[in-house]
Protein backbone atom coordinates (compact mmCIF):
# COMPACT_ATOMS: atom_id res chain seq x y z
CA UNK A 1 0.00 0.00 0.00
CA UNK A 2 1.29 3.57 -0.81
CA UNK A 3 0.93 6.39 1.25
CA UNK A 4 -2.23 7.39 -0.37
CA UNK A 5 -4.19 4.12 0.50
CA UNK A 6 -2.91 4.81 3.99
CA UNK A 7 -4.01 8.22 3.98
CA UNK A 8 -7.78 7.36 2.93
CA UNK A 9 -7.42 4.66 5.39
CA UNK A 10 -7.02 7.33 8.16
CA UNK A 11 -9.41 9.46 6.77
CA UNK A 12 -11.97 7.14 6.66
CA UNK A 13 -11.24 5.40 10.58
CA UNK A 14 -11.46 9.16 11.54
CA UNK A 15 -14.95 10.07 9.56
CA UNK A 16 -15.87 6.58 11.71
CA UNK A 17 -14.35 7.47 14.78
CA UNK A 18 -16.35 10.89 14.29
CA UNK A 19 -19.49 9.42 13.97
CA UNK A 20 -19.12 6.85 16.55
CA UNK A 21 -18.39 9.65 19.36
CA UNK A 22 -21.16 12.16 18.22
CA UNK A 23 -23.77 9.31 18.16
CA UNK A 24 -22.31 8.39 21.67
CA UNK A 25 -23.14 11.68 23.06
CA UNK A 26 -26.67 12.04 21.21
CA UNK A 27 -27.51 9.55 22.76
CA UNK A 28 -26.18 10.41 26.30
CA UNK A 29 -28.07 13.41 26.19
CA UNK A 30 -31.05 12.39 24.59
CA UNK A 31 -31.04 9.56 27.54
CA UNK A 32 -29.86 12.27 30.11
CA UNK A 33 -32.83 14.23 28.85
CA UNK A 34 -35.32 11.57 29.49
CA UNK A 35 -33.72 10.83 32.96
CA UNK A 36 -34.05 14.15 33.96
CA UNK A 37 -37.90 14.17 32.98
CA UNK A 38 -38.64 11.01 34.81
CA UNK A 39 -36.79 12.37 38.16
CA UNK A 40 -39.16 15.35 37.44
CA UNK A 41 -42.05 13.57 37.35
CA UNK A 42 -40.94 11.48 40.50
CA UNK A 43 -41.08 14.94 42.59
CA UNK A 44 -44.47 15.93 41.55
CA UNK A 45 -45.55 12.80 42.80
CA UNK A 46 -43.86 12.64 46.06
CA UNK A 47 -45.43 15.97 46.54
CA UNK A 48 -48.36 15.43 45.62
CA UNK A 49 -47.79 12.42 48.07
CA UNK A 50 -46.84 14.75 50.56
CA UNK A 51 -49.59 16.60 50.10
CA UNK A 52 -52.26 13.95 50.41
CA UNK A 53 -50.89 12.36 53.62
CA UNK A 54 -50.71 15.58 55.33
CA UNK A 55 -54.11 16.25 54.54
CA UNK A 56 -54.86 12.63 55.62
CA UNK A 57 -53.05 12.91 59.08
CA UNK A 58 -54.84 16.36 60.12
CA UNK A 59 -58.25 15.35 59.00
CA UNK A 60 -60.70 15.40 61.64
CA UNK A 61 -61.91 12.14 60.71
CA UNK A 62 -60.44 9.09 59.32
CA UNK A 63 -60.58 8.80 55.20
CA UNK A 64 -60.33 5.40 53.88
CA UNK A 65 -60.44 6.54 50.07
CA UNK A 66 -57.73 8.75 51.03
CA UNK A 67 -55.75 6.40 52.88
CA UNK A 68 -55.90 3.73 49.79
CA UNK A 69 -55.01 6.46 47.54
CA UNK A 70 -51.57 7.01 49.63
CA UNK A 71 -50.60 3.47 49.62
CA UNK A 72 -51.23 3.19 45.92
CA UNK A 73 -49.07 6.79 45.35
CA UNK A 74 -46.43 5.12 47.63
CA UNK A 75 -46.29 1.70 45.23
CA UNK A 76 -46.53 3.66 42.04
CA UNK A 77 -43.66 6.39 43.21
CA UNK A 78 -41.36 3.13 44.32
CA UNK A 79 -41.70 1.62 41.18
CA UNK A 80 -40.86 5.16 39.04
CA UNK A 81 -37.66 5.31 41.74
CA UNK A 82 -37.31 1.47 40.21
CA UNK A 83 -37.41 2.02 36.82
CA UNK A 84 -34.89 4.78 36.57
CA UNK A 85 -32.22 3.60 34.31
CA UNK A 86 -29.60 5.04 36.15
CA UNK A 87 -26.43 3.52 38.87
CA UNK A 88 -26.74 2.74 42.46
CA UNK A 89 -30.63 1.75 42.28
CA UNK A 90 -30.16 0.36 46.06
CA UNK A 91 -29.40 4.12 47.02
CA UNK A 92 -33.53 4.61 47.04
CA UNK A 93 -34.29 1.62 48.62
CA UNK A 94 -34.36 2.80 52.20
CA UNK A 95 -35.79 6.10 51.46
CA UNK A 96 -38.61 4.89 49.83
CA UNK A 97 -39.27 2.22 52.93
CA UNK A 98 -38.50 5.37 55.36
CA UNK A 99 -41.70 7.07 53.47
CA UNK A 100 -43.83 4.27 53.36
CA UNK A 101 -43.44 4.27 56.97
CA UNK A 102 -43.76 7.53 57.90
CA UNK A 103 -47.09 7.73 56.45
CA UNK A 104 -48.24 4.41 56.85
CA UNK A 105 -47.05 2.99 59.93
CA UNK A 106 -48.44 4.85 62.86
CA UNK A 107 -52.11 6.85 62.98
CA UNK A 108 -52.69 5.37 59.52
CA UNK A 109 -55.24 2.83 60.90
CA UNK A 110 -58.85 3.95 61.63
CA UNK A 111 -58.52 1.99 65.54
CA UNK A 112 -55.61 4.17 66.44
CA UNK A 113 -55.87 7.41 64.00
CA UNK A 114 -55.93 10.81 66.23
CA UNK A 115 -56.08 13.83 64.00
CA UNK A 116 -52.68 15.61 63.99
CA UNK A 117 -51.91 19.05 64.80
CA UNK A 118 -49.86 21.35 61.82
CA UNK A 119 -46.98 20.97 64.27
CA UNK A 120 -47.02 17.22 64.88
CA UNK A 121 -43.32 15.50 64.39
CA UNK A 122 -45.36 12.79 62.19
CA UNK A 123 -45.48 15.77 59.96
CA UNK A 124 -41.91 16.40 60.01
CA UNK A 125 -41.21 12.54 60.00
CA UNK A 126 -43.32 12.86 56.32
CA UNK A 127 -41.43 16.04 55.05
CA UNK A 128 -37.87 14.78 55.93
CA UNK A 129 -38.82 11.36 54.37
CA UNK A 130 -39.62 13.00 51.19
CA UNK A 131 -36.83 14.89 51.14
CA UNK A 132 -34.45 12.02 51.70
CA UNK A 133 -36.11 10.79 48.68
CA UNK A 134 -35.50 13.43 46.40
CA UNK A 135 -31.56 13.32 47.81
CA UNK A 136 -31.41 9.85 46.75
CA UNK A 137 -32.85 10.45 43.18
CA UNK A 138 -30.44 13.42 42.69
CA UNK A 139 -27.53 11.30 44.06
CA UNK A 140 -28.33 8.59 41.82
CA UNK A 141 -28.29 11.38 38.65
CA UNK A 142 -25.24 12.75 39.76
CA UNK A 143 -23.63 9.72 40.14
CA UNK A 144 -24.86 9.00 36.44
CA UNK A 145 -24.20 12.06 35.08
CA UNK A 146 -21.79 14.24 36.87
CA UNK A 147 -22.89 17.43 38.67
CA UNK A 148 -23.98 20.55 36.46
CA UNK A 149 -20.79 21.48 34.75
CA UNK A 150 -19.20 18.11 34.66
CA UNK A 151 -18.21 17.10 31.13
CA UNK A 152 -18.76 13.87 30.18
CA UNK A 153 -14.63 13.87 29.46
CA UNK A 154 -14.60 14.51 33.58
CA UNK A 155 -16.13 11.26 33.90
CA UNK A 156 -14.69 9.43 31.73
CA UNK A 157 -10.86 11.19 32.92
CA UNK A 158 -12.23 9.83 36.54
CA UNK A 159 -13.24 6.22 35.32
CA UNK A 160 -9.86 6.21 33.69
CA UNK B 1 -63.15 -11.52 51.15
CA UNK B 2 -59.84 -13.49 50.60
CA UNK B 3 -59.90 -17.05 49.65
CA UNK B 4 -58.86 -19.83 51.35
CA UNK B 5 -55.40 -21.94 51.16
CA UNK B 6 -56.38 -24.37 48.49
CA UNK B 7 -54.06 -27.84 48.19
CA UNK B 8 -53.48 -26.33 45.05
CA UNK B 9 -51.23 -23.93 46.67
CA UNK B 10 -48.70 -26.43 47.78
CA UNK B 11 -45.44 -26.71 45.29
CA UNK B 12 -43.91 -29.38 47.42
CA UNK B 13 -44.67 -31.31 51.00
CA UNK B 14 -42.12 -29.34 53.18
CA UNK B 15 -42.99 -26.13 51.38
CA UNK B 16 -46.54 -24.08 51.07
CA UNK B 17 -46.81 -20.77 48.87
CA UNK B 18 -49.07 -18.01 49.56
CA UNK B 19 -49.50 -15.19 46.60
CA UNK B 20 -50.96 -12.74 48.98
CA UNK B 21 -52.92 -10.42 45.97
CA UNK B 22 -54.67 -14.20 44.74
CA UNK B 23 -55.33 -15.67 47.87
CA UNK B 24 -55.79 -13.08 50.26
CA UNK B 25 -56.19 -9.70 48.75
CA UNK B 26 -55.20 -7.33 45.80
CA UNK B 27 -55.99 -4.64 48.60
CA UNK B 28 -54.15 -5.11 51.78
CA UNK B 29 -54.45 -2.80 54.81
CA UNK B 30 -54.68 -1.90 58.28
CA UNK B 31 -53.03 -3.45 61.35
CA UNK B 32 -56.06 -5.04 63.33
CA UNK B 33 -59.01 -7.36 62.33
CA UNK B 34 -61.01 -3.81 63.45
CA UNK B 35 -59.15 -2.19 60.74
CA UNK B 36 -60.70 -3.29 57.84
CA UNK B 37 -61.35 -6.91 56.13
CA UNK B 38 -57.94 -7.43 54.94
CA UNK B 39 -55.95 -6.41 57.88
CA UNK B 40 -52.32 -7.85 59.22
CA UNK B 41 -53.73 -9.72 61.95
CA UNK B 42 -56.31 -11.46 59.84
CA UNK B 43 -53.38 -12.75 56.91
CA UNK B 44 -51.12 -13.87 59.89
CA UNK B 45 -53.73 -15.16 61.90
CA UNK B 46 -55.76 -16.97 59.35
CA UNK B 47 -53.01 -17.62 56.59
CA UNK B 48 -49.61 -17.62 57.73
CA UNK B 49 -49.74 -19.31 61.00
CA UNK B 50 -52.04 -22.20 59.52
CA UNK B 51 -49.43 -21.77 56.90
CA UNK B 52 -46.06 -22.28 59.17
CA UNK B 53 -47.90 -25.08 61.06
CA UNK B 54 -48.75 -27.04 57.88
CA UNK B 55 -44.94 -26.72 56.17
CA UNK B 56 -41.51 -26.52 57.04
CA UNK B 57 -41.01 -22.84 55.01
CA UNK B 58 -43.62 -21.10 53.97
CA UNK B 59 -42.66 -18.64 50.22
CA UNK B 60 -45.17 -15.34 50.32
CA UNK B 61 -45.05 -13.75 47.00
CA UNK B 62 -46.02 -10.11 47.23
CA UNK B 63 -46.27 -8.62 43.75
CA UNK B 64 -49.76 -8.12 42.61
CA UNK B 65 -51.40 -5.97 45.37
CA UNK B 66 -51.80 -2.39 44.88
CA UNK B 67 -49.11 -1.49 47.40
CA UNK B 68 -48.74 -2.24 51.25
CA UNK B 69 -49.28 0.11 54.30
CA UNK B 70 -45.90 -0.31 57.04
CA UNK B 71 -48.55 -1.20 59.41
CA UNK B 72 -49.98 -4.09 57.76
CA UNK B 73 -46.36 -5.40 56.83
CA UNK B 74 -45.38 -5.00 60.57
CA UNK B 75 -48.56 -6.52 62.42
CA UNK B 76 -48.49 -9.48 59.52
CA UNK B 77 -44.83 -10.32 59.68
CA UNK B 78 -43.10 -8.67 63.14
CA UNK B 79 -46.49 -10.08 64.66
CA UNK B 80 -45.16 -13.36 64.12
CA UNK B 81 -42.33 -12.87 67.14
CA UNK B 82 -44.22 -10.26 68.78
CA UNK B 83 -47.56 -12.44 68.97
CA UNK B 84 -46.84 -16.23 67.41
CA UNK B 85 -43.71 -16.40 69.70
CA UNK B 86 -41.54 -17.21 67.49
CA UNK B 87 -38.05 -16.49 67.32
CA UNK B 88 -36.31 -14.15 64.45
CA UNK B 89 -34.06 -16.39 63.34
CA UNK B 90 -36.82 -19.03 63.06
CA UNK B 91 -38.78 -17.06 61.03
CA UNK B 92 -36.14 -15.66 58.74
CA UNK B 93 -35.35 -19.35 58.13
CA UNK B 94 -38.86 -20.51 57.86
CA UNK B 95 -40.88 -17.52 55.83
CA UNK B 96 -39.08 -16.61 52.42
CA UNK B 97 -40.61 -13.58 50.58
CA UNK B 98 -40.46 -12.71 46.85
CA UNK B 99 -41.11 -9.16 45.82
CA UNK B 100 -39.80 -7.11 42.75
CA UNK B 101 -40.01 -3.86 45.34
CA UNK B 102 -36.41 -4.01 47.50
CA UNK B 103 -38.07 -1.66 49.74
CA UNK B 104 -40.87 -3.54 51.05
CA UNK B 105 -38.50 -6.37 51.53
CA UNK B 106 -36.36 -4.16 53.47
CA UNK B 107 -39.05 -3.15 55.64
CA UNK B 108 -40.35 -6.79 56.53
CA UNK B 109 -36.87 -7.69 57.65
CA UNK B 110 -36.58 -4.81 59.83
CA UNK B 111 -40.06 -5.70 61.40
CA UNK B 112 -39.18 -8.97 61.83
CA UNK B 113 -35.94 -8.09 63.56
CA UNK B 114 -36.79 -5.06 65.79
CA UNK B 115 -40.03 -7.00 66.99
CA UNK B 116 -39.71 -8.67 70.84
CA UNK B 117 -42.03 -11.01 71.87
CA UNK B 118 -44.79 -9.63 74.17
CA UNK B 119 -43.95 -9.60 77.69
CA UNK B 120 -46.74 -11.09 79.62
CA UNK B 121 -46.61 -13.79 77.01
CA UNK B 122 -42.83 -14.74 77.22
CA UNK B 123 -43.25 -15.23 80.95
CA UNK B 124 -46.09 -17.13 80.86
Amino acid sequence: MDWSSWGQVVTWCLVLAGWVIVNYQNNQRERRKEQRASIDSIKKQLADLEEGAVSFHTSKEFDHATRRRLQYQIHRLSDACQRLQLCEPQTTVKPIAALRQAITLNNADPTTFVPQEPTSPLLDDIYAAGDDVIDAVEGRFIAEYGSVGQSWRHKLLQKL
Amino acid sequence: MGKSLSAGSFSAQDKLVINLALDFSRHPAGRFLTDGPFSGQRFREEFLVPALKKARTVVIRLDGARGYGSSFLEEAFGGLVREEQMTVEDVLARVRFESSDPSVLLEITEYIKDASPKKSQATA
